[in-house]
């Protein structure tokens, strides 16, 4: 009796305690999220420790991730090609692709992870087959078209056109963790403006990739996952991973029937060096590529000496290694929780300020003076903003009363926000006396706007500015770190419209007649 | 004892189909949930509005975590045996390891023979070689489509979306390929396979286990060059990445929102 309640005891502490496996891909997530303050204020991190990409796929848009999306940047890199060659994500993928190959795929990403902890509800499960092997090649037409083509096409076109497409028409990492993760916030409610016929789609292939989880191992990793397909070019000479030892295969073929990926053999591009075939090789031919440090040399002994002198240092060994794994556990937790205090406490990334209530412009001819602030009916707050290509040229809200006064903020690297410009000239050459515009854009560096500036909209007739340092004036206003935000005022300096999308002609024109018209 | 395992086994596997339909059922209610808010008209959309939408399909979405949470008792209470995995030799495997065993004694065979087995691996070619031709035919329009950049104006959706449809087609041909090779070359193997079999009655080779060599020494340096060429190459790209901007790209964009990766706009 005493010895059946052990074993149940034992099924259930088996059946719950994770892997190491499981425990790398939790701490791998936690890593690569640390910026849990993010999910509490609903603002992406700002600071920069997003130079650096992470190795796998978390979607930068993540309110609490604190690395760059290697794939994102990728595909903007190659978007903004004819201005800079894209060494840099290039060289980062080429490291990581040798350094771990696809070990990334198996231990440390988080979308990878979410796909094995949906895969464990109990539903029948989609064998591997003919058909899903030929299936996996689709990845790869994915990462040619969406990802290295249709970004460079618009390259090619030399329109005003980025298109990072593979994140926009398809991944769902973005989906699920930059928009979900900041919706589900109430500090973003005003994003709520911006969801249409993109997020829909975007929202049912969510859907349909974690259902096709559950009955499918690893559903989008195996069929759709670009990252894993480029990961998958460097397995074979990743200084990580899985090996086989030649000559003690005896082609059995257990490695590939316990394997749920479509793998030909152990190690080649579509194994994410999980580890699982390690236990069922009858002959021990595989195994881990550096572990022969680890392991005693396969030694017996032909007297009794020789295997005292055999066992002593195999125990030494098992010594060494057992100091080395609590070494690198505490090394590894003290990195977590250095980075968790870090992103949480220290770091003094920008984030939106509180508006300065010291500042009061003068009150406008008659009437109560409206309190200053960045809401609708609130009195704008004002800032000196310098003109892009016109030295020492101020634009400040505070002195185009009279007039309609659109205040746009845009970046060079917002589709949406280059797209809506010609709105913007168009409306303000049909008004050229009551109308106001500047574009303000939120860029780092001063000659690369100017550049810019000059080569898509150098006839434009509305003034486009440059955001004081870390954006301040932006988040003022109550930016909330997506682009376009657009800002209508009256006559009188007042906010009448706020948008956190493009703005459209039609829209102007009502808003003037509102309050240009009437007035 | 048997009994109860079987009986066992009957539970597992209607709780299985039982939860896979509440599965699809709350994958096709929510798809149905985003639909209807996006067709209902209303801009711009509210949390109220939207919580309502989603508050009417609470129900299949509580019995589902209901199911879970009972599936994960089931599997504590009452665990399935492990499937131990079936070794499933692959023919080309199998036919290399006879081909092995056969050794020397494939030259004593009969010529017929021989000249079967080269045929057999000439027809292989043959397919593979179709499979490669019928891709990259298929693949040709494609690559003229896309090098006409008249397609891909500033409509972006409507020229991707253009773009990709075209795509499918191909990339169905291309897979239907594919498929048709690997099976035609199973064949052949197999029939190949019967030929060496027939060798070995023939020349009444029992064979004995080859010992596979290890990687050379050759191969192993090559792999360590390759490995050091590209970790050399890919710093010296990090670095000039740094040096011509291409760091603080990445940052630039990364501190933004992606609307359109998060499929807003």
């Amino acid at each position: 009796m005493k010895d059946k309640t052990k074993e149940t005891k034992k099924r259930w502490y088996s059946a719950l305690i994770p892997s190491k496996r499981r425990l790398i891909q939790l701490y791998a997530a936690l890593l690569f999220n640390a910026n849990l303050k993010g999910f509490g204020n609903g603002y992406i991190y700002m600071g920069q420790v997003k130079n650096i990409c992470t190795p796998g796929l978390n979607c930068y848009s993540c309110p609490g991730a604190s690395g760059a999306c290697p794939l994102g940047s990728l595909q903007n890199a190659l978007a903004a090609s004819n201005k800079r060659a894209p060494y840099y994500v290039i060289g980062i993928i080429m490291l990581y692709g040798i350094l771990l190959g696809r070990w990334i795929c198996g231990f440390l990403c988080p979308f990878g992870l979410i796909q094995e902890l949906v895969h464990k509800i109990k539903t029948p499960k989609l064998k591997k087959s003919v058909f899903t092997r030929a299936l996996s090649y689709l990845k790869y037409v994915i990462l040619v078209l969406f990802v290295v083509v249709y970004p460079l096409i618009y390259v090619l076109t030399k329109t005003t056109a980025m298109l990072p497409a593979f994140c926009k028409y398809i991944c769902p990492a973005g989906t699920l963790e930059g928009a979900v993760g900041l919706l589900s916030n109430k500090e973003n409610v005003g994003l709520l403006s911006m969801l249409g016929p993109l997020f829909t789609w975007k929202f049912i292939l969510l859907v349909s990739f974690i259902v096709g989880s559950i009955f499918i191992y690893r559903f989008f990793c195996r069929f759709f996952c670009p990252l894993g397909a480029l990961y998958g070019l460097f397995n074979k000479i990743a200084i990580c991973g899985i090996k086989l030892e030649k000559p003690k295969c005896v082609d059995c073929g257990l490695c590939v029937s316990k394997c749920k990926m479509d793998i030909r053999h152990v190690g080649d591009h579509e194994c994410i060096s999980c580890g699982e075939c390690i236990s069922v090789c009858p002959t021990k031919a595989i195994s881990w590529k550096g572990s022969q440090f680890f392991l005693p040399p396969d030694e017996i002994g032909t007297t009794d000496a020789e295997r005292e002198q055999i066992e002593k240092r195999n125990e030494a060994i098992k010594r060494r290694n057992r100091r080395i794994g609590i070494a690198v556990t505490a090394a590894m937790v003290a990195l977590l929780a250095g980075v968790l205090v870090y992103f949480n406490f220290i770091d003094k990334a920008p984030t939106p300020q509180t508006p300065s209530t010291e500042e009061q412009p003068p009150a406008p001819e008659g009437g109560e003076q409206p309190t200053l602030g960045n809401q609708v009916g609130n009195l704008c707050y004002g800032a000196d903003i310098s003109i892009v290509g016109a030295d020492g040229e101020i634009f400040n809200v505070n002195n185009t009363r009279g007039k309609l006064t659109i205040v746009n903020f845009w970046n060079t690297g917002c589709q949406p926000c280059v797209e809506e410009m010609p709105h913007f000239d168009e409306f303000a050459k049909a008004h050229p006396d009551t109308v106001e515009v500047i574009a303000i854009c939120s860029n780092f560096d001063a000659g690369y706007v100017a550049d810019f500036v000059a080569e898509n909209f150098g006839d434009y007739s509305i003034k486009f500015g440059l955001d004081l340092p870390e954006e301040v004036y932006f988040f003022q206003l109550g930016g909330k770190g997506t682009w376009p935000m657009t800002l209508v005022l009256d006559g009188d300096g007042v906010i009448v419209y706020r948008a956190y999308e493009k703005i459209s002609y039609e829209k102007l024109e009502s808003l003037y007649q509102a309050h240009m018209v009437s007035e | 004892m048997i009994i109860q395992e079987s009986y066992q086994k009957k539970i597992r596997l209607v709780f299985k189909i039982a939860l896979s339909i509440q599965v699809a059922v709350v994958g096709i209610c929510l798809i149905l949930s985003c639909l209807t808010i996006y067709h209902s008209g209303e801009s711009p959309f509210t949390v109220a509005s939207i919580a309502a939408q989603f508050a009417k399909i609470s129900l299949p979405v509580y019995l589902l975590l209901l199911g879970i949470c009972l599936g994960a008792v089931l599997a504590i209470v009452m665990p399935p045996e492990e499937a131990r995995p079936t070794a499933k030799i692959d023919v080309a495997v199998k036919l290399k390891k006879r081909y092995e065993k056969l050794g020397d004694a494939f030259a004593s065979a009969s010529d017929e023979l021989k000249k079967a087995c080269e045929r057999e691996r000439r027809v292989r070619l043959a397919y593979r070689i179709g499979c490669a031709v019928i891709c990259v035919a298929a693949t040709l329009p494609l690559v003229l489509y896309l090098f006409d950049l008249s397609h891909f104006t500033t409509a972006l959706n409507e020229s991707v979306i253009a773009a990709t449809v075209r795509v499918i087609p191909f990339v169905t041909i291309g897979g239907v390929s594919y498929l048709v090779m690997c099976r035609l070359i199973n064949v052949s193997l197999q029939r190949e396979l019967k030929l060496v079999e027939s060798m070995m009655e023939q020349t009444d080779c029992k064979g004995s286990h080859v010992t596979k060599s290890a990687v050379g020494k050759n191969e192993q340096m090559r792999t360590v060059i390759v490995r050091a060429v590209l970790l050399v190459v890919a710093i010296a790209m990090i670095c000039l990445g740094v040096a011509n901007g291409g760091m603080r790209d990445v940052l630039g964009k990364a501190i933004k929102i992606c609307t359109e990766c998060i499929g807003l706009g």
